[in-house]
């Protein structure tokens, strides 16, 4: 009786830490955000905290376009990083599964990008993208490209295809790697018994590549959706949402309006729209691995 | 037996994490030196550090059981980590700022966040004394104390570039002398004159302090005068629109100006021979004698130039920005924290200041000492205040100044981004946002 007492305990025990940390750093937090968000809580209005106002916060939510704007440029910014980086990763495993001359370095080289801590890669970005001083500027004006240096963060139709590029050269070696991972897990009977029947490279890419790397090509695009809509970092340090709020995805909104703007109850309210979000795309990926568990 | 062990240690556990977790604020300290924190947005900044590292290495060694630990990002990441610190209850003793973010930062906890420091103010020497003591008070109250690093701009030049291509910086009389004098510079590799264009705040306070605030007397309201009401917001203000277009122009059309994220690399740009006029305050004085005191020999400083506008040349005011200092009400030293503030005021301090490349605040001490003598150059700026200038403005310190200035950063944004924007409906658009905020 004792034994199977302690028996039970002991995974209760072990788990306990990990509950502490959780509960403490991840559900207080969404807790709290969740009741400010149908709370009053402007800063310089004193005492506001305590006021409840139902989902007025969400109605003045819709009602700002700065909101539609800033889901308009999350939404451009999601689809173009993760195709590009989709792409750009698969061309690369592709790449990288050949075998040629090199091939461990280089496969070792590829992950440079996605190691390099994303605040230290950013800041170096901002000094290549300088219209002065900045390489990007040199490089596109020695090849001909440009008559005189673009203003690449200080344009607001420049700045967000910049932070683009930023986020697809950070994000494309996890793609890389991942389905790298895919293609040498594909038998290679299959590929020998495709080319005994006479398809050519396109087609044994198209019939049995693309096919065979689908399980694992869905989790990538469902995890590069989800980061890519708490992206906050790149586009912070890059423009900071600017210029002109040409970069403001939603998570710099809701920063905005609760740091610059002082509005905790409206950031609160946009901040639980972008929870909506990633749950929504969380719980497919769920249900994508919980299916290839079974 | 040893699950009770078992449970013990993980009690414990849970113990220091939840304690770890949830002690907030400072505790009470052991016997032994008092400790203060001094959080400031300028600590990354060379001759200021060298400042307050000499200010407080100095106070220690009279003092040597009061420690003073200094800690603050650079600027732009300062203002985000108060706010944070004031809501966690976790604010310094001591914090340095300018006078108006004292309202936006009181107003954040409902008892104020500041501690009154108006009996040991009001009525003494260091009311009179102390430079731009009077943009410390707040609802009749002193709640900071004038520090250093007080001033207006001007404008430094580098006599080498000028003389190259015949232009006089004597002549320089009017804004668009400026501007035909920075065109003429522009050529190649070299710039007459940088401006920052992007989420930084200066996209706005440089374009204030030379035009916009000099023609119309106030952004946010006239003069940056009360009543602070949403119908005297002036942003929309005909003399305002039309220096949004001016600086539109000549970034954009006439390029006699070259946009950029930042003030680091146009500072770079003048120190480095490749741009010719420099906007900036008595503390690049400083900056210059930490980069190269031989750049001396090679800058000149002229006053802003004044603005014509609607027939009349109205004479430049630009703000007036001292760094003041503030205590916590939470903080559990503030006796000590006052006893090191005072102490900034004194000649002793002040001398360290003015060594160190700083301008001292003490109108006593730049009259009684060789101050003027020892210090011909930063000199120049009471100078120009006295003679050149009109009385100073600065942004109006209440509550709703963060928000405000940032309707006023996105706003200038769009405008001296693209000329496709017209200057008239961005700010008639952020008139109406900042009508919506004082009206909440």
């Amino acid at each position: 009786m004792s034994n199977s007492r302690v028996f039970n305990r002991i995974p209760i025990l072990l788990i306990t830490p990990l509950v502490t940390v959780i509960t403490v750093f991840l559900a207080y937090p969404i807790l709290r955000t969740v009741l400010m968000s149908i709370q009053y809580w402007y800063l310089p209005g004193k005492g506001s905290e305590t006021v409840f106002v139902g989902l007025e916060n969400f109605f003045k939510l819709v009602q700002d376009s700065a909101f539609f704007d800033s889901l308009w440029i999350t939404g451009r910014y999601l689809v173009v990083t993760v195709v590009a980086r989709f792409a750009l990763g698969l061309g690369t495993a592709l790449l990288l599964n050949g075998s040629f001359k090199g091939r461990a370095a280089a496969r070792a080289m590829i992950i440079i990008p996605w190691a390099v801590p994303e605040v230290v890669a950013t800041l170096i970005w901002v000094l290549m993208y300088d219209q002065v001083f900045g390489i990007v500027n040199f490089g596109l004006s020695a090849l001909g490209l440009i008559r005189e240096n673009l203003r690449f963060l200080e344009d607001p139709s420049l700045a967000l295809p910049a932070a683009m590029v930023v986020n697809v050269w950070k994000g494309f070696p996890f793609v890389a790697v991942m389905l790298l991972a895919g293609l040498q897990s594909i038998p290679k009977e299959l590929y020998e018994a495709a080319r005994v029947d006479g398809a050519d490279r396109l087609q044994r890419l198209g019939s049995i590549t693309l096919p065979m790397l689908k399980p694992v090509s869905k989790v990538v695009f469902l995890l590069l959706v989800i980061w890519t809509m708490k992206d906050f970092a790149i586009i912070y340090l890059l423009a900071g949402g600017g210029p002109s709020r040409a970069t403001e995805i939603l998570t710099i909104y809701v920063y905005k309006t609760a740091f610059r703007y002082f509005d905790f109850g409206l950031a609160a309210a946009g901040g639980m729209v972008l929870l909506l979000f990633s749950l929504v795309f969380t719980v497919f990926y769920m249900r994508d691995m919980n299916e290839e568990a079974e | 037996m040893a699950i009770k062990r078992m449970l013990s240690v993980a009690a414990l556990m849970a113990a220091f994490i939840c304690s770890a977790v949830f002690a907030g604020g400072k505790g009470e300290e052991a016997e032994g030196p008092v400790r203060i924190s001094f959080a400031t947005s300028v600590y990354v900044e060379p001759p200021h550090q060298a400042v307050i590292d000499e200010l407080i290495r100095t106070y220690s060694e009279k003092n040597p059981n009061v420690v003073i630990e200094v800690y603050g990002a650079g600027w732009s990441n300062f203002w985000d980590n108060m706010t944070t610190e004031i809501l966690s209850n976790n604010e310094a003793d001591i914090v340095q700022m300018y006078p108006p973010n004292i309202a936006q930062y009181h107003a954040l906890r409902p008892e104020g966040t500041f501690w009154s420091m108006d009996e040991r103010i009001r009525g003494t020497a260091l009311e009179t004394d102390l430079v731009g003591q009077e943009f410390s008070a707040y609802e009749g109250e002193y709640l900071a104390l004038s520090n250093y690093a007080w001033g207006t701009t001007a404008l430094f030049y580098r006599k080498s570039m000028l003389e190259a291509v015949g232009v006089d910086p004597g002549a320089i009389k009017s804004m668009e002398d400026f501007r035909q004098a920075s065109l003429k510079l522009t050529e190649g590799d070299r710039t007459g004159f940088g401006v920052v264009v992007s989420s930084h705040s200066f996209v706005v306070s440089e374009w204030a302090r030379f035009l916009a605030r000099v023609a119309s007397g106030g952004l946010y309201f006239p003069n940056e005068a009360g009543p602070y009401t949403a119908s005297r917001i002036n942003v929309d203000d005909p003399a305002n629109v039309w220096a949004a277009g001016w600086w539109q122009e000549m970034l954009l059309s006439d390029r006699s100006a070259l946009a950029m994220k930042n003030k680091k690399p146009i500072r770079e740009l003048f120190w480095n021979g490749k741009m010719a006029f420099n906007l900036d305050g008595p503390w690049f004085i400083g900056m210059t004698e930490v980069r190269d005191p031989s750049l001396f020999d090679d800058i000149g400083l002229i006053p802003q130039p004044y603005v014509e506008y609607g027939g009349t040349l109205h004479r430049p005011n630009p703000t007036m920005y001292p760094l003041v200092a503030a205590i916590s009400n939470n903080s559990k030293h503030k006796e000590e924290a006052w006893d090191f503030l005072e102490w900034m005021a004194s000649p002793e301090a002040q001398e360290i200041i003015a060594k160190c490349g700083m301008i001292p605040n003490s109108r006593s001490y730049v009259r009684d000492s060789d101050y003027e003598s020892g210090y011909p150059f930063a000199y120049r700026f009471f100078d120009f205040i006295e003679n050149d200038y009109d009385p100073l403005v600065a942004d109006p310190s209440i509550p709703q100044i963060g928000e405000l200035q940032q309707v006023m950063i996105e706003a200038t944004q769009l405008i001296f981004s693209s000329l496709d924007e017209s200057p008239e409906s961005v700010l008639q658009d952020a008139a109406e946002k900042m009508k919506a905020i004082m009206n909440r």
